[in-house]
């Protein structure tokens, strides 16, 4: 098998998923890259993380407390244990442009059920995703859309569903923000049952006819007696959200591109690529994964490997994932979901609904510590499946020499490509110890030293 | 509906005992329950991760034995005292799941993350603890249900290796039954288990969504229930309970209901949970705030705070006739009563 093939796969299942192991890979690439795509955009076909098994042994997470800050155990579990890579991979997505916040909701289970939403949906139609977060209780709650009345309009949600969710600045005026707001009065929430001593209870949306402003509005040169369908409808067909989601997608899977609030003065990274995206979006009706199949199915995503700084959920989940044995959610899976945190991403709490800046402002001294430290201790790991499977394979190609080291784990670890610099500190670093032989007590140890030292190289937070 | 007449039976609601608190008259996630001496009842508490930056021996909080008295009339219910604390060093508990008296009173809780299982007196202090890790006969790897005979054989549903195994209360293994597969006499992650009248074991086979009845041989007899969320269905069962007359009640967690069955497996009702009053402990949380009293009477359909939310543990307390389920999400036991005798209102009223 071509070292191509299997370096193509590695970067689509990167992107596309949280990585693959070589096994993996291998099968896949006898598959071909066309009918991996195919099966990664059919998430039916791939078996769902069990969300019971979680709560099994882990009740403490179906609807937890805020305070301590570990909710996000529950997305994790999902996340590492799923089949349906691109599926979670496109929940996170979604995550990250409709930024929604526990911080103050302070209900986690309802950012969860956003996320679920997210997960059910974001590979489907656009337009029927933002019908489903303009009723979404977490949302409302979190853009104040319940205390937007036809008495007296609130803004926020109708101005970050064009500025953040939709548009982007600069396609709409102060005018169209207001008109916006007024069509989607009276979409509320229920009053919950508050938090006591039986527990949490779930959030309802609720529609207050008689709270919807049903006056005329002129919204985008339309006018009519708008209702938050009708906004959408309208939102949708507008050119600039095209444009938009495209921008996103390929900021998300492609490379990285500059911060969502640079886009209104900053030209795309690729014009071309986001036009193709942006129109396959409008001739599919607004379908995501119509859109998703032409961008991995393309060169410009081919040619993009190690483009993006991995985001530190990626990091987080792939290395998981790549290790292995952190199926089971064992004891301390609130603390192991605060991982991301530590480097800069807390799930379901981003720093606001802009969400989280991006590709090089992941990384800052302290964050790149905890990535590198993170991801050292797990692949030190060398009884951990993940971890035996390098080895073996590495122990099929004999007794290596320190060159052989360095590359066998460069390879088996991506394959990376690693700078000739940093390749060089590495060789000689292995050099120290001379050849390995697999009859050394410390060969094992070897190798997962080895794999410490390739996590913390540059090459390792590009995904 | 509190009182369901179904096929000449008659389950009549009874009342809610609980609230959430991690230690005292409370509980955190109840899992199991047993009864005790001098009319005592055993809770275990699972406990909740909690406490951020800790390590994993040390992150949970509520995680306990409670000791209760739960008498007859609405509002008697005591708390006694509690046993067992997060941690893994002797007499602590990292993940309970059950909880079980010998013929001495002593209480034996199972540990399905350290794999052992923990002895204390009846006064709560810890003796010593059994129980190896691994999948060899005798050895546990995740240890769940447990239940204790009049010989004072122990049965352990030993979840990760798809058995039920038997010990004597020292720990000397005895005799498994069962093995992963979903055949009969196979299990996939056993977790609750009981006994009827006549020594036959009723296993909660979880992941096969199903009930297995077992002959006292451990010979495979029945089986109730099959995967769905309909009437008979189960999604991932959680524990059985048996009463005097046979009828079987399924702890149908990931269907939040306990759904009952005759002996012959002909599916009778399910009980959803009909919390509607406030339990005597819970009541002075929300009466304590203002805030939750003004929301509460905004609510426009607060019949969801009544049922049952994934719960884990069933109890026929045969003496009284009444079921007693662990209503885990919501910290609370819910009982209804099996009523002999009833007499129904007149139906033209």
């Amino acid at each position: 098998m071509a070292d191509q093939d299997i370096a193509l796969m590695a970067h689509l299942m990167r992107r596309a998923g949280f990585g693959a192991s070589r096994d993996e890979l291998e099968a896949r690439a006898t598959r071909g890259y066309a009918a991996t795509v195919a099966e990664l955009l059919n998430p039916e076909s791939q078996e769902p993380a069990d969300r019971l098994e979680f709560l099994r042994y882990q009740p403490g997470f179906w609807k937890p407390v805020t305070s301590a800050g570990m909710g996000g155990a529950v997305w994790l579990h999902d996340m590492v244990n799923t089949g349906r890579v691109l599926q979670e991979k496109m929940t996170l997505f979604w995550h990250q442009v409709f930024a929604t916040g526990y911080g103050k909701i302070d209900h986690y289970h309802e950012v969860i059920r956003q996320i679920d939403m997210f997960r059910e949906r974001g590979m489907g139609n656009y337009r029927d995703l933002l019908v489903a977060l303009a009723k979404d209780p977490a949302m409302i709650y979190w853009l104040d859309n319940c205390d937007n009345h036809a008495y007296a309009v609130n803004e926020n949600w109708g101005r970050e569903l064009l500025e953040l969710f939709a548009m982007g600045v600069g396609n709409y005026t102060e005018e169209d923000v207001r008109e916006c707001s007024r069509a989607f009065t009276g979409w509320t929430l229920s009053p919950m049952i508050p938090r006591s001593a039986y527990g949490r209870f779930d959030w309802d949306f609720e529609y207050q006819e008689e709270d919807h402003d049903d006056g005329e509005k002129t919204f985008l040169s339309h006018t009519g007696n708008f209702n938050g369908e009708d906004i959408i409808d309208i939102v949708c067909a507008h050119p600039a959200t095209a444009r938009f989601i495209a921008r996103h997608l390929y900021n998300f899977f492609v490379a990285d591109e500059p911060q969502v609030p640079a886009w209104s003065v900053t030209p795309p990274n690729d014009p071309a690529a986001i036009d193709l995206l942006a129109q396959t979006f409008v001739d599919s009706g607004y379908e995501i994964t119509p859109v998703l199949r032409v961008l991995f199915n393309s060169d410009f995503f081919k040619e993009a490997r190690f483009a993006k700084i991995k985001s530190p959920a990626e990091v987080v989940v792939g290395t998981l994932r790549m290790v292995g044995g952190y199926e089971f959610p064992a004891p301390g899976v609130g603390e192991l979901s605060k991982q991301a945190t530590y480097m800069g991403q807390e799930f379901m709490n981003p720093p606001s609904v802009e969400g989280w800046h991006t590709g090089a402002e992941w990384i800052n001294s302290g964050s790149l510590m905890k990535r590198i430290n993170f991801s050292a201790d797990l692949v030190a790991q060398t009884d951990k499946p993940g971890i035996q499977s390098i080895l073996s394979r590495l122990k099929a190609r004999g007794d290596l020499s320190p060159e052989q080291l360095v590359d066998g784990c460069l390879d088996l670890m991506g394959p990376l490509e690693a700078q000739e610099e940093n390749r060089r500190e590495l060789v000689n670093h292995a050099n120290e110890s001379g050849a390995l032989r697999w009859t050394d007590a410390n060969a094992a140890a070897r190798v997962g030293e080895m794999l410490q030292l390739i996590v913390s190289l540059r090459e390792y937070q590009y995904a | 509906m509190v009182t369901q007449i179904v096929a000449g039976r008659v389950y009549d609601y009874s009342r809610v005992i609980g609230r959430g608190v991690v230690s005292g008259a409370g509980f955190t996630l109840p899992v199991a329950m047993c009864p005790g001496p001098d009319d005592t009842l055993y809770v275990v508490s699972r406990g909740s991760e909690y406490i951020p930056g800790a390590p994993w021996n040390k992150v949970v909080h509520g995680a306990r034995v409670g000791v209760f008295t739960i008498g007859d009339a609405d509002g008697a219910e005591e708390w006694v005292s509690e046993f067992g604390s997060y941690g893994d060093a002797p007499g602590e508990l990292i993940w309970p799941a059950g909880v079980a008296l010998d013929s001495a009173g002593n209480a034996y809780v199972t540990d399905e993350w350290l794999n052992r299982v923990s002895i204390f007196d009846r006064d709560g202090r810890f003796v010593t603890h059994w129980g190896l890790s691994g999948s060899a006969l005798g050895q546990l790897d995740g240890p769940s249900a447990i239940l204790i005979d009049e010989t004072d054989t122990v049965y352990v549903s030993d979840g990760h290796n798809h058995r039920v195994q038997q010990f004597a209360t020292d720990g000397t293994f005895q005799a498994s039954l069962g093995g992963y597969g979903s055949g009969p006499g196979q299990f996939n992650a056993p977790w609750g288990i009981t006994r009827d009248a006549d020594g036959c074991l009723y296993v909660s086979d979880h992941k096969n969504n199903r009930v297995q009845k077992m002959s006292p041989d451990g010979e495979y007899i029945a089986e109730y229930g099959s995967y769905g969320t309909g009437r008979g269905q189960l999604n991932r069962p959680a524990d059985v309970a048996v009463d005097p007359d046979g009828e079987i009640y399924i702890c149908d967690w990931g269907n939040s209901r306990v759904q009952v069955f005759t002996p012959e497996g002909r599916f009778l009702t399910s009980l959803m949970g009909d919390a509607q009053e406030l339990s005597k402990w819970a009541a002075p949380v929300v009466a304590a705030s203002p805030q939750v009293i003004k929301r509460r009477r905004e609510v426009k359909n607060i019949e969801v705070e009544w049922r049952l939310a994934l719960p884990s543990g069933v109890l026929f307390d045969a003496d009284r006739s009444r079921l007693l389920i662990a209503d885990t999400q919501r910290n609370r036991l819910q009982i209804y009563n099996k009523v002999k005798g009833y007499v129904s209102a007149q139906r033209n009223l």
